[in-house]
């Protein structure tokens, strides 16, 4: 097969959110010998573009983005291994740490957003929920994070995005991270007041605020 | 000790009108025969003579003489010569009798709506009237000894105020006692005058405050207040409000103070416009969710709303009234109905008493749906509960043009024709959508293909007209079906928990906001509640009220409800597994299962 008619497939595989579909185009790419490094970038990542875009066109809703940045995992999960064993030395676009603040159980909002960030090349290292502020410091220093993003999704846990900003300060590592935060009940206006570097409504608008913020947008 | 041949004598209650006969013992209790015999005797004070309550009348036969303080009740009732006490009759022969209707304990009706409850007065506070014999007292030793002896309890509880109000009273007259909960003396006055024994049933919403006065002696409702809960200015949902308590301790005592002014707002009016004196009401049972609970007695919340969310409290002794500053009597106690979890309170475990599931054996479901949709499962001896973050769509919260049920708001949609009809509160022009209302829409866009079950407006439309200047867009579609999966996801999750498929339910209970005007059918559509036939899905109305009017009323249930809830099983959606692939999973609209 061509390599472009695979490419608009593999695209069309994660527009539609076909897990299986994904992963044996990504197979198939192997066996045919082609660039992994070009396959993502040719053939996947315009797919999961074009699912940002639906769902900033409304089209688009937390089942359909949860499917495609699934299936766009899963062949990520393919390709990668070879990669690195062609040592290509292929770069994480950035790494970020992210986690539900301690007091607050609630995660499916955090992990959408973690599923969105990793399906669009980020590194990202998923704490979970109800996760104590020194533990997001830890982990960022341990991994040489770049961004630390924080979910609250009550207005009595929001307090604990302002308290590791504060810690941040005192441990005089603010400067050393960006960090953003979301969640039900938080405003650009709060992550302002904070001094948070980003605040993003939605999982689709994160991966927009972390490619800002480290300055790697990739060309539509 | 064996008893004597004479007294295992059998002899014969014959009961008119009819020929009803009840057989008795020689030297028998008259009360106790008739209770066994099925007979609904009101023993208000427990054969202690002392309430006259339970009068019947003497058409044939010989009894025991009348005592002193027979005959001044029958006195102050101005009874016929052959009225006599029930309790204070020991049968000497055969004997026929008639029963008053004033003499049968009335039940009183606990729901307003969906299902026939019943229960007996009861009330936690009764009041006796008690004449004092100069022969007995002297005999007593002291007025407190009499009153043990008169009452018949041993280990009758006081304050010292109240041992010193006994010392007022001019033994030549009568007084009226106060007893609570059948061992304590909560209040003294004078015998001459006729006080009613009040109470109030209070559903203390975080929306409104439903407030009755209530007869305590016979069950009537005699007055009914419904306000906003003044609260609101604080915060609309339990989570701002916590978050406004936490702020600062200055807070905290604002949002107490707050609704404790308002209840005493409340109260004053019941006096001007119904007459009924605050010194008179005796008792107060509020039902409420935990938040409301908390903030009302002034008690932080800050644990209630982070994980492992847990409250100070779940149940309490009854607070003095003058403990709240609630402008009842001062030794009027006040009942909060216990709260099952932080996020499951006094409101759910009032309503699920008031209609009577806990005796029912199920399955079936209980559902009050508001920003909170609360859902309680009951299997044989099984009881789950969980709370769901609904979201105040279905209170036309969140929507572009939502709306509470308010004049002009649209809570109603038909297809007729393949043309859309709408019908709006007090049918007044329509400017906005109230949750019913929104569910039929829904429903009827489903149907027509106009949304997707993936909540997509078809076309790529951004919006659905309904009217002028009235529409559904995305986002508000998206709000639905967030707030359509929360609860769906609760339903399945305590479901799978009981092994229990939705079919098996005998039937699902509506409490809460919603009433009859939701549509069934339309709620099925979009999945809301699972499919089950329309019979089986029943609206109970405001269980919270009732619940208050029942604990209120029947002291009992007090103890029922609190060894019920040692049978429930929480359940916190959030710590479940399956949680986010069933939410994800939900969020598509379409009849389950």
């Amino acid at each position: 097969m061509e390599k472009e008619k695979i490419f608009v497939l593999m695209s069309q595989a994660i527009i539609e959110g076909q897990q299986e579909e994904a992963v044996r185009l990504a197979r198939e790419a192997l066996e045919l010998k082609l660039d992994p490094a070009e396959v993502i970038e040719k053939g996947y990542v315009p797919g999961i573009q074009k699912v940002g875009e639906l769902w900033e066109k409304g089209e688009y809703f937390l089942p359909e983005l949860i499917s495609s940045s699934e299936a766009m995992k899963a062949a990520m999960a393919i390709l990668e291994p070879e990669i690195k064993k062609q040592d290509q030395g292929l770069r994480a676009r950035g790494k970020v740490v992210i986690g539900t603040v301690e007091g607050d159980i609630h995660d499916i909002g955090k992990n959408i957003v973690a599923s969105m960030l990793q399906a669009s090349g980020f590194e990202v290292f998923d704490l979970g929920a109800d996760v104590k502020l020194e533990k997001f410091i830890e982990k960022a220093e341990e991994v040489k994070a770049d961004i630390i993003g924080l979910s609250a999704l009550l207005t009595t846990t929001m307090i604990g995005q302002k308290r590791l900003i504060e810690l941040l300060q005192q441990l005089e590592l603010r400067e050393r991270y960006k960090v953003i935060v979301g969640g039900a009940p938080v405003t650009a206006r709060w992550a302002k007041d904070i001094g948070a570097d980003g605040y993003a409504e939605n999982a689709v608008a994160a991966v927009h605020l972390v490619e800002q913020l480290l300055g790697t947008k990739r060309e539509r | 000790m064996g008893k004597s041949v004479e007294t295992s004598k059998e002899i014969k209650v014959m009961i008119k009108p009819g020929e009803r006969i009840i057989q008795g013992e020689m030297g028998e209790n008259l009360a106790q025969i008739l209770k066994r015999g099925g007979i609904n005797l009101n023993t208000w004070c427990n054969l202690r003579g002392i309430c006259g309550k339970c009068a019947i009348e003497i058409i044939e036969g010989r009894v025991n003489e009348k005592k002193e303080e027979e005959i001044k009740i029958e006195k102050i009732k101005k009874w016929p010569q052959n009225y006599r006490l029930a309790c204070q009759i020991y049968l000497e022969g055969d004997i026929k009798i008639k029963i008053p209707e004033e003499s049968i304990i009335k039940d009183i009706k606990i729901l307003d709506r969906g299902l026939m409850i019943k229960k007996e007065i009861e009330p936690a506070i009764k009041k006796y009237q008690i004449c004092f014999v100069h022969n007995d007292l002297i005999k007593a030793g002291s007025i407190l000894n009499y009153l043990r002896e008169k009452l018949k309890i041993e280990e009758l509880k006081f304050s010292l105020k109240s041992l010193e109000s006994l010392g007022h009273f001019d033994l030549e007259n009568d007084v009226i006692i106060y007893i609570y909960d059948g061992k304590e003396l909560v209040r003294i006055s004078k015998g001459v005058l006729p006080s009613p024994l009040l109470g109030l049933a209070i559903d203390l919403g975080t929306t409104t405050i439903v407030m009755e006065a209530i007869d305590l002696e016979s069950g009537e409702i005699l007055g009914k207040q419904t306000d906003f809960n003044h609260q609101l200015s604080f915060g609309s949902d339990v989570l701002s409000r916590i978050a406004f308590a936490c702020a600062s301790p200055d807070n905290l005592k604002k949002l107490q103070t707050t609704v404790i002014d308002e209840l005493n707002e409340m109260i004053e009016k019941f006096r001007d416009d119904c007459g009924l004196e605050e010194e008179n009401f005796m008792e107060a049972v509020i039902a409420c969710n935990t938040t409301m609970n908390h903030l009302l007695l002034g008690l932080p919340v800050a644990s209630l709303a982070r994980a492992p969310f847990i409250s100070i409290f779940s149940s309490i002794e009854p607070l003095r009234a003058k403990e709240l500053n609630l402008r009842l009597n001062p030794e009027a106690r006040i009942f909060i109905a216990p709260n099952i979890r932080s996020f499951v309170g006094g409101d759910i475990s009032a309503g699920l008493m008031a209609a009577g599931l806990f005796e029912r054996p199920g399955p079936f479901a209980f559902i009050d749906l508001g920003t909170n949709g609360e859902i309680v499962i009951k299997k044989d001896d099984q009881i789950v509960v969980t709370s769901t973050a609904a979201g105040p769509a279905f209170e036309g919260g969140n929507l572009s043009c939502g709306l509470p049920a308010v004049d002009g708001a649209i809570w109603r949609a038909e297809l007729i024709n393949g043309e859309l009809k709408i019908e709006t509160v007090n049918e007044r022009p329509a400017r906005g959508i109230c949750g019913s209302g929104l569910i039929d829409l829904l429903a009827i866009f489903l149907q027509q293909g106009v949304i997707k079950p993936d909540g997509r407006i078809a076309q790529g439309r951004e919006k659905i007209e309904i009217q002028d200047n009235i529409f559904l867009t995305q986002g508000d579609i998206r709000q639905a079906q967030l707030a359509c999966a929360a609860l769906k996801t609760g339903f399945r999750l305590l479901l799978e928990n009981l092994c229990l498929d939705p079919r098996e339910l005998q039937a699902i209970y509506l409490a809460g906001g919603f009433g009859q005007e939701l549509s069934v059918e339309n709620s099925q559509v979009i999945g809301l509640i699972p499919r089950i036939e329309k019979e089986k899905v029943i609206f109970l109305g405001n269980t919270s009220l009732a619940g208050a009017r029942l604990l209120l009323l029947n002291n009992s249930s007090r103890q029922h409800l609190l060894s019920f809830l040692e049978r429930i099983e929480y359940i916190s959606l959030a710590m479940e597994p399956n949680f986010q692939d069933y939410f994800l999973q939900a969020l598509r609209f379409g009849p389950w299962p």
